[in-house]
């Protein structure tokens, strides 16, 4: 066995044991039917259960092989993440969702560029390995897994259910209280409509200032998504284009 | 295919960020990079009114970059780090009147500098003062024909004769001056501009250009602008004729890599903003130019009519924007339009952060052309 030093970036630390304060994916893989998967690196073992195809969806996942805290407690989470995604997300984006997850819970990251699994710590790494070593286990015995990967979160059965005023009930209170919290009045910003079930526009008022703008929609965003449950997406009217020349075609008049 | 190795002479459907593996493993370890290349415009204006014009999509507040901000903005690229600026993005540069001495005085901090244009404004004098100062001229031209040049261009016919003699100047001027400046055309493909194709790939090499590059027309994530990528796959035919006209002074490429990727992107997040940044004519930095529109607000960064850029890419806010795209918050298969400008980057850094592929060692390799537009 392997001690990882570090297993996490030190700014991580807080949110990992806040996360994972007790370990509930450590030990072997319970009795499924599912298709069981196991693979061991100097640092950790991990054990996998796929369903069938074409997802091939991560039934359970379970960890072993590491004493080293950080590292289990990492671990920990990152089986708890890919349990429901097909086996591809898993591997692809598996330690991205680890990390997001740790993010969320708002630790300041000493990281001033792009923040990586690669740069948020080796544990990420070792999750990563892991995981693409299934896959590759998987493809082995199985045949290849289509490397194009088009999943998306889907939106909830209960806001895929609910109707257009029933969405915008819901949001009501979510943006009026993020109103509340930001300084701003009823004239300041508003709902104005939700198109293609998932995207929410909204309207600000002249007293907002253009610099303002950005950082207000990006919270609002992720309060909206926080509280739903649902990555819905959040954008403002559309702009149309000021170009005289371009303007004056009939034809672009009449696009959407 | 991740496009790193297509053409050793000049890439034009490929990206060369494998020159780059500095910026790569700064990038890895969360360091505050600078673009290898900004590709900007100095006005939302156009004299133009082509049918495929993805700038009609891209309205935002507009400001005016005037001859101080450029050159501030200009300055500070030099001093963080920027290799090469390209004059394209939303507008026509050529008709801002501080297009000259922006090239010029980029070439002299030591930029490279390259520009996308209609090519009308030009004339012989104008040419001659700014084509020693540039990497590349590139003229965007989507028909070899005056009529259907002025249909698809949304222009006067004989507007073609004056850009056609612009263009043999450009080709003449290099000649006899021995610049070492690449003179392109592009052609933006729309399945019926296909009767084109032809006519075009001949004219390219009577008017003594470089090369002519044929690409697909991008769309945004709604399709407003009605492109029908099904429909490429009915000319490869006409491309390969046209790729066949390619002599040793002329070559005509197709970007078969975005044609043939029927619009669809392999990955969902986007790592290739940090590395090719785009900043509109109106002055507004944001990761892409797909994000330009007002619509997309929650991704704009700030404008450098009104902020200093190296204070703006020092910002929290720049990094904020750029780990959204990099995050899982994001992705780019259905928040964005279809092939944007950072597409081939974005395959290759996707790709290699997967365990893909690696990107390849080029120590040693002779560079491509034009290795600061990556």
């Amino acid at each position: 066995m392997t001690v990882v030093a570090k297993a996490v970036h030190p700014d991580l630390l807080s949110a990992l044991h806040a996360v994972a304060a007790r370990l509930e994916y450590a030990g072997p893989l319970d009795a499924d039917s599912g298709t069981h998967y196991s693979v061991t690196i100097p640092e950790a073992t991990l054990a996998v259960s796929i369903g069938s195809a074409p997802s091939w969806m991560v039934r359970a996942a379970r960890h072993a092989g590491t004493r080293d805290d950080t590292l289990q407690r990492l671990l920990d989470v990152f089986c708890r993440t890919i349990e429901g995604l097909p086996l591809r997300e898993a591997a692809d984006h598996g330690a991205i969702h680890v990390l997001e997850r740790l993010r969320q819970q708002g630790p300041s990251l000493a990281i001033h560029g792009i923040v990586t699994v690669r740069s948020a710590g080796p544990g990420f790494v070792t999750c990563e390995t892991l995981m693409r070593g299934i896959l590759h286990e998987h493809e082995r015995r199985s045949g290849p897994v289509p490397i194009q990967n088009f999943w998306n979160p889907p939106l909830s059965e209960a806001w895929r259910g609910m109707d257009t005023a029933a969405r915008l009930a819901t949001l009501k209170p979510i943006i009026d209280e993020f109103r509340a919290t930001a300084g701003l009045g009823a004239n300041d910003l508003w709902l104005v409509r939700i198109e293609r079930m998932a995207r929410i526009v909204v309207g600000f008022g002249a007293a907002v200032g253009h610099d303002r703008k950005p950082i207000l929609l990006r919270k609002l965003e992720s309060v909206i998504r926080h509280k739903t449950g649902d990555r819905l997406e959040l954008y403002m009217e559309e702009m149309k284009d000021d170009n005289t020349i371009r303007r004056l075609q009939p034809e672009k008049e009449n696009s959407p | 295919m991740t496009g790193m190795t297509d053409h050793v002479d000049l890439i034009l459907d490929g990206t060369k960020i494998a020159w780059h593996q500095d910026r790569i493993r700064a990038w890895e370890r969360g360091e505050r990079i600078a673009p290898i290349t900004i590709d900007m415009a100095l006005t939302r204006a156009c004299n133009y009114a082509c049918h495929y014009c993805y700038a009609m999509l891209q309205e935002n507040d507009r400001k005016s970059i005037t001859r101080q901000v450029i050159f501030d903005f200009l300055q500070d690229c030099a001093d963080i780090g920027v290799k090469g600026i390209s004059f394209v993005s939303d507008g026509e540069s050529t008709i801002s009147p501080v297009f000259i001495d922006s090239v010029m005085r980029g070439h002299e901090l030591g930029l490279s500098m390259a520009v996308g244009t209609n090519g009308f404004v030009f004339n012989r004098r104008k040419l001659e003062e700014v084509l020693p100062g540039l990497t590349y001229l590139r003229v965007n031209i989507s028909a070899g024909e005056r009529q259907r040049y002025a249909e698809i261009m949304g222009v006067k016919e004989h507007w073609f004769d004056r850009v056609c003699q612009n263009i043999r100047d450009m080709a003449d001027i290099k000649r006899k001056s021995g610049l070492p400046v690449t003179i392109g055309l592009q052609m933006v493909l729309m399945p019926q501009y296909a009767d084109q194709i032809m006519p075009l790939a001949r004219l390219g090499g009577e008017l003594g250009a470089d090369y002519l590059v044929i690409k697909h027309c991008s769309d945004n994530e709604d399709g407003d602008l009605g492109v029908d990528y099904g429909g490429y796959e009915k000319l490869y035919d006409t491309l390969h004729a046209a790729e066949a006209l390619s002599t040793d002074d002329y070559k005509v490429r197709v970007k078969w890599s975005k044609i043939e990727a029927h619009g669809q992107r392999s990955y969902q997040r986007c790592y290739g903003a940090p590395f090719l940044l785009q900043i509109s004519g109106s002055g507004l930095v944001a990761p892409c130019g797909m994000l330009f529109n007002e619509r997309y607000k929650k991704f704009h960064i700030g404008n450098i009519c009104d902020t200093r850029f190296a204070e703006l890419w020092n910002s929290d806010r720049y990094w904020e924007v750029m780990n959204y795209l990099a995050g899982p918050q994001f992705n780019a298969q259905t928040m964005c339009g279809s092939l944007c400008l950072q597409h081939k980057v974005n395959e290759v850094l996707d790709s290699y952060l997967k365990g893909q592929v690696e990107i390849p060692e080029v120590a040693g390799a002779e560079p491509p052309q034009h290795l600061n537009f990556v």
